[in-house]
């Protein structure tokens, strides 16, 4: 087991294409780590550095205390599972399992120990003598998973390994990843594009957009208080709202909303008299109003005529418009609203965030921008 | 269960027929060369020998197991197949994997080159003065220099691939070496392909006739199909003097060879024909 460590690294493909740039990130001994973004952001790139599948173009990366830029992936101790399987379709389980033992030419007796310990782990061991091709989706991952474990790597790389599973199973395989890394205790970085998954798995999560670095903390804290405009969109779902205002005697004033800001926010904002700032609104804090039990300072309320009316189950998503800015909010489904209705919504200042529209980053309390 | 519509049915029922013709065509050959070897010489030279034997006996094949001409060009003609096969499949596999890899130098340059070749070929003429003046006149020779046909390369290289890259990259996660990575990985990943290409070498390999003829000078190292043709231009010869009371024709013998050149190819056949249907790669990555 060990920590990571990239200073500055950078991928700069032949044609000048840069895939990765300043990527810094301290990665403790034990921590499941998410990278996060969406497709070409350079997750994947950053993550098969480390690996060494993926030349570094520039930085440092150092697997403990050990610099590792110009060593093969399998001098790194690293172990890795791939988004398709990549597992080899003309060995068994068994062999699949065990293959990286034996290429180390190790003695037999501990292949066979540590091979069966790795498929009891994954649950596997009744399937030891099949090949890939008759195995299911999740037993296939399994193998996956079982043969990066067999080697006691030091750090774990998966590189969206549930991506190809059906939502029933990616739920399973999900908790069972959490519990397999608490039970190694080993080093987990791990990419997606699916926010759930890097929610409910990660220890800290990465947020890469255009490979760079966008914002790195807990799942809580990049959900309460995103970085920038681009995290604060990304994570979340339905999206933040956004609406461009100005701020005018203690107020957000723009066309489509208008409303006194709260204490806090008059603080954070105080430079910004009379400048643009742009206010973001989670789909989640704008709710129904005959629900809410008290009216106070931090809520106001809004009447609107619902457009579009999605019910989720418990929860139901609705769409309207606010002059031209469409806006989308999360209610309970035992609102009952329908489409067209007239209703009047609440909508959570505190929770409410305000970005500076020439960086995009988020309006810090003091008036300070995100990361400055 | 569907019913099939009119066009289909005729469909289908063409199809049937031609593929039966074809059948047919391929099969009677090799049942005819079996009848004409085991049957009586009187019924062959009379024409009657059409499809099956008559007055069957089987002396001729006596006469062909005494015969050591034909035994010693039939071990030659294994030599041929067996190490100019094996040697084809080395050179072709590692030329191949080679040309498979994205960061190859000048791989483009490279496949061009091989592909040039079957595009334009220099001639019979300066094909033959070349192999002169390499020294190509002996079994080794031919072995050596017949090594490789750059349709089966560009076979091979296709196959290779088609392997996906990430195998490549979780086999060198695990710590393999580019050799183990051909031999562990790639090969056995690759059976179909391999068995295709080496029953393609060995079939060329086991007829092979024109260059071993215009090469070799050395009677002794004449494959069975030489001997054959041989016989085959000798057959005045041998048909005057063979005695008059033979129970055989002396077709009957030329084609006792032919139906013993082809038995090897018939019991190898159904063995590598299996690895046709279909790759041992299925299930290994998602599709």
């Amino acid at each position: 087991m060990a920590g990571l460590r990239c200073i500055n690294l950078k991928k700069c493909y032949d044609n000048n294409v840069v895939a990765v740039q300043g990527f810094n990130l301290d990665i403790k001994d034990g921590e499941f780590i998410v990278l996060l973004g969406p497709s070409g952001c350079g997750k994947s790139t950053a993550l098969r550095m480390i690996a060494g599948l993926e030349k570094i173009t520039d930085g440092e990366l150092f697997i403990g205390d050990k610099l590792v830029n110009t060593l093969a992936p399998s001098d790194r101790d690293i172990a890795m599972v791939f988004q398709n399987y990549a597992l080899y379709g003309n060995m068994t389980v068994y062999e699949n399992i065990g293959f990286s033992l034996t290429i180390r030419h190790q003695d037999t007796d501990v292949i066979h120990e540590k091979t069966i310990k790795a498929a009891e782990v994954v649950e596997l061991s009744r399937v030891l003598n099949n090949k890939p091709a008759n195995l299911s989706g999740g037993q296939r991952q399994r193998v996956a998973l079982g043969r990066s474990m067999v080697r006691d790597a030091k750090v774990f790389l998966l590189d969206e390994p549930l991506s190809n599973l059906d939502a029933k199973l990616r739920n399973e395989t999900r908790r069972e990843l959490v519990k397999l890394q608490r039970r190694l205790g080993t080093t987990f970085i791990y990419v997606t594009h699916d926010q759930v998954e890097a929610m409910t798995m990660a220890d800290r999560m990465v947020i890469m957009k255009d490979g760079i670095i966008q914002q790195i903390g807990t799942p809580a804290d990049v959900y309460n208080s995103p970085c920038n405009m681009f995290v604060a969109g990304f994570i979340g779902s339905p999206p933040t709202n956004f609406i461009t205002g100005e701020i005018k005697n203690g107020s957000f004033v723009s066309k489509d909303l208008t409303f006194p800001l709260i204490e806090d926010h008059k603080k954070a904002l105080s430079s910004y008299e009379n400048r643009t700032v742009i206010v973001g609104i989670r789909p989640e804090n704008i709710r129904e109003s005959h629900v809410l039990p008290v009216k106070s300072n931090d809520i106001i309320s809004i009447n609107v005529k619902l457009d579009v009316v999605e019910l989720l189950g418990a929860d139901m998503l609705i769409h309207f418009y606010l002059n031209d800015k469409m806006l989308t909010g999360k209610v309970l489904s035992s609102s009952d609203f329908k489409r067209d209705q007239n209703v009047e919504l609440s909508v959570f200042l505190r929770h409410v965030h305000f970005f500076d529209p020439e960086t995009t980053k988020r309006i810090d309390v003091g008036g300070t921008l995100c990361n400055d | 269960m569907e019913r099939l519509n009119k066009s289909e049915i005729i469909f289908k029922f063409i199809s049937y027929i031609l593929i039966g013709a074809f059948g047919i065509m391929a099969l009677y050959p090799v049942v005819y060369a079996v009848s004409a070897s085991i049957s009586g010489k009187m019924a062959y030279e009379s024409g009657r020998v059409i499809l099956l034997p008559i007055d069957v006996n089987f002396s001729v094949y006596k006469l062909l197991y005494e015969d050591k001409g034909f035994w010693i060009s039939y071990i030659n003609t294994l030599f041929y197949a067996v190490y100019g096969t094996l040697w084809s499949m080395i050179i072709s596999i590692t030329g191949a994997y080679a040309l498979a890899k994205k960061r190859l130098l000048f791989r483009r340059q490279l496949n061009f080159f091989i592909v040039f070749t079957m595009w334009f070929t220099a001639g019979m003429i300066p094909t033959y003065l070349n192999y002169m003046d390499m020294g190509i006149k002996n079994k080794w020779g031919i072995v050596v220099a017949f090594g490789v046909q750059a349709y089966n390369i560009i076979l091979l290289r296709n196959t290779f691939e088609g392997i996906p890259k990430e195998i490549e990259e979780a086999a060198k996660v695990d710590g393999v070496n580019e050799f183990q990575l051909l031999h562990r990985i790639y090969i056995p990943m690759s059976k179909a392909g391999i068995a295709t290409v080496a029953l393609f070498y060995a079939t060329s390999r086991w007829n092979g006739y024109f260059w071993v003829r215009i090469l070799v000078k050395d009677p002794m190292e004449l494959p069975v199909q030489v001997y054959m043709r041989i016989l085959v231009e000798n057959y005045q010869k041998m048909y005057e003097d063979m005695p008059a009371n033979l129970p055989y024709a002396a077709d009957s013998y030329i084609y006792a060879i032919l139906v013993c050149s082809i038995i090897p190819v018939l019991l190898i056949y159904p063995h590598i024909q299996k690895y046709f249907a279909k790759g041992v790669n299925i299930g290994g990555v998602k599709e």
